[in-house]
C-alpha cells in the first residue's frame, strides 16, 4: 500500500484506489511492499489504454478480469509463501520507541492528560477487578477446591430458601452416598474463653470429626477430632488456629495437651491448624466439636437444620449432577418412612448440592458484576477521551505525516510510530493504575467490601497484575490501530496542498471526532443515571420508617453460658438483677430485653398456629418472626401501639400466656379484624388449650431483615419469662450518645456475673447504617465513577469543540471581518455543541433504561419509574456540557479578524 | 563455472514470453504486459497480480534483474522501474528455445501436427 506516487488527478481516482487497495490487501505483506506501487501503475496504464480503445465497456471488462486475476494470484502467492513476519507491536523498533518518548515528552500537557485519564480508568477497573477476582474467581485455598460442595435444605414454598443441613442429614449421608467422598457439618458459634475475670468472647466454629479431612487440610500440630468426641460430655477438646496459637501461646509447640477454659469448662487443646488456614468468611479462631445426642441423629429430626451447614467433598471424577441425583435418590428413599414427608413436599422441600465457593459468594456476585460493568463503562469513556486527544493531535500532525509519507515512509512505519506512542502511554497509565488500585483496594474495604463473603481475602494478586498488563497492552493496541488507520486513510496529497485546513480528510476526521463525542456523552449519561438511580433507591430506603426509632438507642448482646444458666430460674434471676441495676442508671430512660432485635442479622422465622383453626390439607402454618421480650421493650424501641396493650414488664409465670402481634401478622391471621382476645400456639400444630397464648395487643410492624424488607412478614412477641433463651439483647433508650453508656452496661453485667462479657454493643443507628451497606457501597462507588465520567466528558466536549473552532479560525476571522456579528458565531458553535449533547443524551437515555433494569434486579429499593432520578441526571449532564460548550463558543466569537488572518 | 541453465527447464509459457519480451530491450511493468500481449496475439494479457508473481519468481531465480528507474517516454515521462534479462536469463532462454526447436522438429511431432492441423 505504498501510496506516495500519483500519476493523474480526476474524481474517479479515489474510488479506484480504494478498490485496488482492497485487492492489494489480499497479497502477503512483503509482496505488497515490493510490488504494490508498480501494480497500481500497471493497472492505471491498462485502464487508460482500455478506455482509449473501447471506452467504458472495455474498462469494466478490464476491472472484472483484473479483480479475478488479482484474487487468484494473491491466493497462489499466499499458498506459496511462508507466514508473514510478525506484525504490529513486534514490528516496533527501538528507534520508534525513542522517537515516541521524545514526542510525548515534547507535549507534557497532552501526555499528562492521557496518562492520568488512563491511569484513573485502569485503576478503577483494577480495584473492582481485584475484588471480583478475590471473591468470585480465585479458587478456595484448599486442595482440589472444585470438588468441595455444600448441601442445603430448601423449602421454597414457605419462603425458607436455605435452611442449612441437620445433624440427622449428616448421619444419613455420611458414607452412604457414593458420589460424596466425605461429608461434614459445621456451625458458627461464639464462646466465652478465658479464666474468671478475664474472659473474652471469641468466635468459634463447631465442626464434625472429618471437617478438616474434607477440606484437605490436616492440623499442623496434633490431631483432628475423633468420632467419639461428637457427643455431649466427651466434646471437651479444641483445635486452635495458627494466629490464636501464636498470640495466646507464643507459638509454643508443646501446646497440644494443655487446657483451655471455654464457657466455664476445661477443654484440652488437641491440635493447631496451619498458618493461613481460613474457612470461607469465618472469623473463628478456635474450632470445637459439634456435639449431638442420639435424639438429634434420628431421621425424624431431618428437617431441624437451620443453624448447621454441610460441606462435602465429591469423589474424584464425580460431577455435581451425579451427586445431586444420588442425594435426591436417598431423600426419596427416606421420605417413604417420614410422617412429615407430605408437609415437606408441600413446602417444596429439596436438598440442593452446589459448589461451596459459588454458594458462598452468590449474594455478592450481581452487585460486583454490576460495579465491574460500571468500571468498564468508565474505561470506555476514558478511552474515547484519549482517542479524541490523539486524533486532535494527529490533526495537527497531518502535514508532518504527509511529508514523511511523501519522502518514503511506509504505512507500517507510520503505524509503528503511532503504536509506540499509544503503547507507551497505556503502559504508563497501566502502571499508575496499578498503584492507584493498590490504594483503592483498602479504600473499598473501608466502604464495606471487607464485609462481603470472602471479603477479608481481597487483595491484588498475580491475576490482577496480569489483568493490568493485559489491559494496558490491549488499550495501547486498540488506540494505536484505530488512530493509525484513521491517519493512513487521510489523503496525504490533500494534507500537503490544503495548508492543513479542512479538505475531505479534515471533514471526515471532524465527523469521527463528533461521533466519538456523542458516544462518550451517551456512556457517561448511562453511568450518571445509574448512580442517580442507586442514590434514589438508597434515599427511598432511608426515608422508609423501620417501624421503630433508631436514634438514641443502645443495643448489646449477652450470651449466658449453659454451664451456669441451666434453669429458667437462673435466667430469671439474672434478669431480675439486671432490672435492679439498670433501674436508676443515669442517661438511661427505659430499657428492655429481647431474644432478637431488628437488623440483628438473624432472620429466622417460627411457625404459629391459630387456636381452633386446624390446617387444611396442603396449607402451611403461618411463619413469623418471634421475639421473647422483657422490660419496657416496646416503649424503649418506640414501636407504636395500635390496639390493646403492650406486654407488662412483669408478666411472668404460667399465668402469663399472653402475646402481642404486629399489624402484618394480625392481618394475615385474622383478615376480618378482631385480633384482640384471639389465641395462638407456638409451632405448626394445635396444642393443649392451656398452652395457647392470648393476644393482648397489636403493635406496628418493624423491619427485621433489612430496611428494604417488603411488608407483611409478621411478628409475634411473647413474654421472655415464658420462653427463656440464653442469647439476649439488651436495648436502652438514652438521653446521651448511646455508645457512651457501653462501659456502664459492661460494669453492670460484670457486677452480676464476672464471667459474662457483653458484645456487639452499638448504637442502633450504626446497625441501620450497616444494614444499608449492600446499597450504600455500590451507590458511593457509582457516584465516584460518574463524577470521573462527567469530568472526562466535560474535557472531551471542550476539547472537540475547541479544536473545531481552531480549525476554522481563518474562516471565522474572514466572516467577522465581513460583518458577521460575534453572537452569530457564538450561536453557531454553541448550536453544534448542543446538538451533539442532545444526540448523546438521547442515546444515553436508551442505555440508562437497560442499566435501570439491571440495577432493579440487583439492588433493593430502586424505583420503578425513576423520573426524578433521570431528570436530575439529565440536568447535571446538561449543565456540565453547556458549560463545556460555552467556553469554546465564546472564544470563537471573540476571534479578532486581524489575528486570525495574520497567523496563517 | 557457470550454473547449468537446464535446471530451470522447462519454462512455464508465461515465463518464456516474459524472458522473450526482455530479450530485445529493457521494459517496465506495463511495457511487459503490452509486449507479451502483442507477441501472443492477445492470448496472454496479464493482470498486475500475475505479472508480478512471475516477475518475483524470475527475480528470485536470477533470470531477470532490476534495471533501475528511468523516465518512460510512452507514459508522459513518468519515472518507472525497468527490468532486464540477466546473462543467466539469456542462457536459460536460449536453452529453452533449443529444447522447443528439438521438440517441434522431431519427426513424431511433425506427424502429429500434419494429422491434426485442419
Amino acid at each position: 500500500m505504498t501510496g506516495g506516487r500519483r500519476t493523474e488527478g480526476g474524481g474517479r481516482r479515489e474510488g479506484r484506489e480504494r478498490i485496488l487497495s482492497l485487492l492489494l490487501a489480499l497479497f502477503p505483506r512483503d509482496f505488497r511492499d515490493a510490488f504494490g506501487g508498480e501494480m497500481r501503475e500497471v493497472f492505471a496504464a491498462q485502464l487508460r489504454a482500455a478506455r482509449a480503445d473501447g471506452g467504458r465497456r472495455a474498462a469494466a471488462r478490464l476491472w472484472l478480469r483484473t479483480a479475478a486475476g488479482m484474487t487468484s494470484a494473491a491466493w497462489h502467492e499466499r499458498r506459496g509463501t511462508r507466514p508473514a513476519a510478525p506484525r504490529g507491536a513486534a514490528a516496533i523498533r527501538l528507534s520508534d520507541l525513542r522517537y515516541a518518548v521524545r514526542r510525548l515528552a515534547a507535549a507534557p500537557g497532552f501526555t499528562a492528560t492521557v496518562v492520568s485519564t488512563l491511569s484513573l480508568c485502569i485503576g478503577a477497573n483494577l480495584t473492582i477487578f481485584a475484588v471480583v477476582d478475590s471473591i468470585l474467581l480465585r479458587p478456595l485455598p484448599f486442595p482440589d477446591p472444585d470438588r468441595l460442595v455444600t448441601i442445603y435444605n430448601t423449602y421454597p414454598r414457605v419462603d425458607v430458601m436455605d435452611d442449612g443441613a441437620s445433624i440427622a442429614n449428616y448421619y444419613e449421608r455420611r458414607g452412604r452416598v457414593a458420589a460424596l467422598q466425605s461429608v461434614s457439618l459445621y456451625r458458627t458459634d461464639a464462646a466465652i474463653v478465658g479464666e474468671t475475670g478475664s474472659t473474652v468472647r471469641e468466635f468459634v466454629m463447631r465442626v464434625s470429626s472429618e471437617f478438616f479431612a474434607t477440606l484437605g487440610v490436616p492440623p499442623m500440630l496434633g490431631r483432628e477430632f475423633h468420632d467419639d468426641e461428637m457427643a455431649f460430655g466427651s466434646d471437651r477438646v479444641a483445635i486452635l488456629t495458627e494466629p490464636y496459637w501464636r498470640q495466646q501461646y507464643g507459638a509454643d509447640p508443646a501446646v497440644v495437651g494443655r487446657s483451655i477454659r471455654i464457657n466455664g469448662a476445661a477443654f484440652q487443646v488437641v491440635g493447631v491448624l496451619p498458618a493461613r488456614f481460613t474457612f470461607l468468611s469465618s472469623r473463628a479462631r478456635i474450632f470445637l466439636p459439634l456435639p449431638s445426642g442420639p435424639d438429634d441423629r434420628l431421621s425424624s429430626r431431618r428437617h431441624s437444620g437451620s443453624s448447621s451447614r454441610m460441606v462435602a467433598r465429591l469423589a474424584p471424577g464425580t460431577s455435581l449432577t451425579t451427586a445431586q441425583s444420588e442425594v435426591d435418590a436417598q431423600d426419596a428413599g427416606s421420605e417413604r418412612s417420614d410422617p412429615e414427608a407430605k408437609m415437606m413436599a408441600d413446602a417444596g422441600y429439596r436438598s440442593v448440592v452446589v459448589s461451596l465457593h459459588d454458594r458462598h459468594v452468590e449474594s455478592a456476585r450481581p452487585a460486583l458484576l454490576l460495579l465491574q460493568a460500571g468500571a468498564v463503562t468508565l474505561l470506555l469513556i476514558g478511552l474515547v477521551n484519549v482517542g479524541n486527544l490523539f486524533l486532535v493531535r494527529a490533526g495537527t500532525r497531518t502535514r508532518e505525516l504527509a511529508v514523511r509519507r511523501a519522502i518514503g515512509a511506509r504505512a507500517s512505519h507510520v503505524a509503528a510510530s503511532v503504536l509506540a506512542e499509544t503503547l507507551l502511554s497505556s503502559g504508563a497509565g497501566g502502571a499508575a493504575g496499578l498503584v492507584l488500585a493498590m490504594g483503592g483496594v483498602p479504600l473499598l474495604a473501608l466502604l464495606g467490601a471487607n464485609r462481603l463473603p470472602l471479603g477479608s481475602q481481597i487483595s491484588i494478586d498475580g491475576t490482577a497484575m496480569l489483568a493490568a498488563v493485559a489491559a494496558a497492552l490491549t488499550i495501547g493496541l486498540l488506540l494505536g490501530v484505530a488512530i493509525s488507520v484513521h491517519q493512513l486513510r487521510g489523503d496525504a496529497g490533500d494534507a500537503l496542498r490544503s495548508d492543513g485546513r479542512g479538505g475531505t480528510a479534515g471533514t471526515r476526521a471532524q465527523r469521527a471526532r463528533y461521533t466519538i463525542l456523542v458516544t462518550q456523552i451517551a456512556l457517561s449519561f448511562v453511568l450518571l443515571s445509574g448512580a442517580a438511580l442507586m442514590e434514589a433507591g438508597l434515599g427511598a430506603l432511608l426515608r422508609a420508617s423501620p417501624g421503630f426509632q433508631p436514634a438514641q438507642l443502645l443495643t448489646a448482646q449477652v450470651s449466658l453460658p449453659y454451664a451456669r444458666y441451666q434453669t429458667d430460674a437462673s435466667l430469671q434471676s439474672f434478669l431480675d438483677r439486671l432490672r435492679a441495676e439498670l433501674g436508676g442508671a443515669p442517661g438511661l430512660v427505659t430499657w428492655g430485653v429481647a431474644t432478637n432485635i431488628p437488623l440483628s442479622g438473624s432472620t429466622i422465622k417460627s411457625g404459629a398456629t391459630i387456636a381452633g383453626r386446624p390446617l387444611r390439607p396442603g396449607e402451611l402454618p403461618l411463619a413469623a418472626y418471634s421475639y421473647a421480650v422483657a422490660g419496657d421493650y416496646f416503649a424503649t424501641m418506640r414501636i407504636p401501639l395500635v390496639e390493646g396493650r403492650y406486654l407488662a414488664p412483669d408478666e411472668i409465670g404460667p399465668a402469663a400466656r399472653v402475646c402481642v402481634v404486629d399489624v402484618d401478622f394480625a392481618r394475615r391471621a385474622w383478615p376480618s379484624g378482631n385480633a384482640l382476645g384471639q389465641r395462638l400456639f407456638l409451632g405448626g400444630s394445635q396444642g393443649r388449650p392451656d398452652e395457647a397464648y392470648a393476644v393482648v395487643g397489636v403493635v406496628g410492624a418493624v423491619k427485621q431483615a433489612s430496611l428494604s424488607e417488603p411488608d407483611g412478614a409478621g411478628a409475634v412477641y411473647y413474654p421472655y419469662s415464658g420462653r427463656f433463651d440464653r442469647s439476649i439483647y439488651v436495648v436502652g433508650r438514652t438521653t446521651v450518645a448511646p455508645e457512651t453508656l457501653v462501659p456502664d452496661l459492661r460494669r453492670v453485667v460484670r457486677g452480676i456475673d464476672p464471667e459474662l462479657p457483653i458484645n456487639n454493643a452499638r448504637a442502633m443507628t450504626a446497625r441501620v447504617d450497616d444494614s444499608l451497606f449492600a446499597q450504600r457501597s455500590p451507590a458511593l462507588v457509582g457516584a465516584i465513577f460518574s463524577a470521573v465520567a462527567l469530568l472526562l466528558t466535560a474535557l472531551g466536549t471542550y476539547g472537540v469543540l475547541s479544536y473545531a473552532v481552531s480549525l476554522r479560525r481563518r474562516e471565522i476571522g474572514v466572516r467577522i471581518a465581513l460583518g458577521a456579528r460575534p453572537q452569530q458565531v457564538h450561536r453557531q458553535f454553541f448550536g453544534v455543541g448542543m446538538r451533539l449533547v442532545a444526540a448523546g443524551m438521547t442515546l444515553g437515555l436508551a442505555g440508562s433504561w437497560v442499566a435501570g433494569r439491571a440495577l432493579r434486579s440487583t439492588l433493593d429499593g430502586i424505583p420503578q419509574a425513576p423520573v426524578t432520578a433521570l431528570v436530575s441526571a439529565s440536568a447535571v449532564m446538561a449543565i456540565v456540557c453547556v458549560a463545556a460548550c460555552l467556553v469554546p463558543a465564546r472564544r470563537a466569537a471573540r476571534i479578532s479578524p486581524i489575528d486570525a488572518l495574520s497567523r496563517e | 563455472m557457470l550454473p547449468d541453465p537446464r535446471v530451470h527447464l522447462p519454462l512455464k509459457p508465461v515465463d518464456l514470453e516474459l524472458l522473450l519480451a526482455l530479450a530485445g530491450e529493457d521494459l517496465h511493468g506495463y511495457g511487459l504486459v503490452q509486449a507479451i500481449a502483442a507477441h501472443t496475439g492477445g492470448l496472454i494479457v496479464l493482470d498486475p497480480g500475475n505479472l508480478y508473481r512471475v516477475v518475483k519468481r524470475l527475480l528470485a531465480d536470477g533470470l531477470v534483474a532490476e534495471a533501475g528507474q528511468r523516465s518512460a517516454p510512452d507514459e508522459g515521462g513518468e519515472r518507472r522501474r525497468y527490468y532486464h534479462l540477466t546473462p543467466l536469463g539469456g542462457r536459460v532462454l536460449a536453452a529453452e528455445l533449443e529444447r522447443l526447436r528439438t521438440l517441434v522438429s522431431a519427426p513424431s511431432t511433425r506427424a502429429v501436427a500434419r494429422r491434426w492441423t485442419s
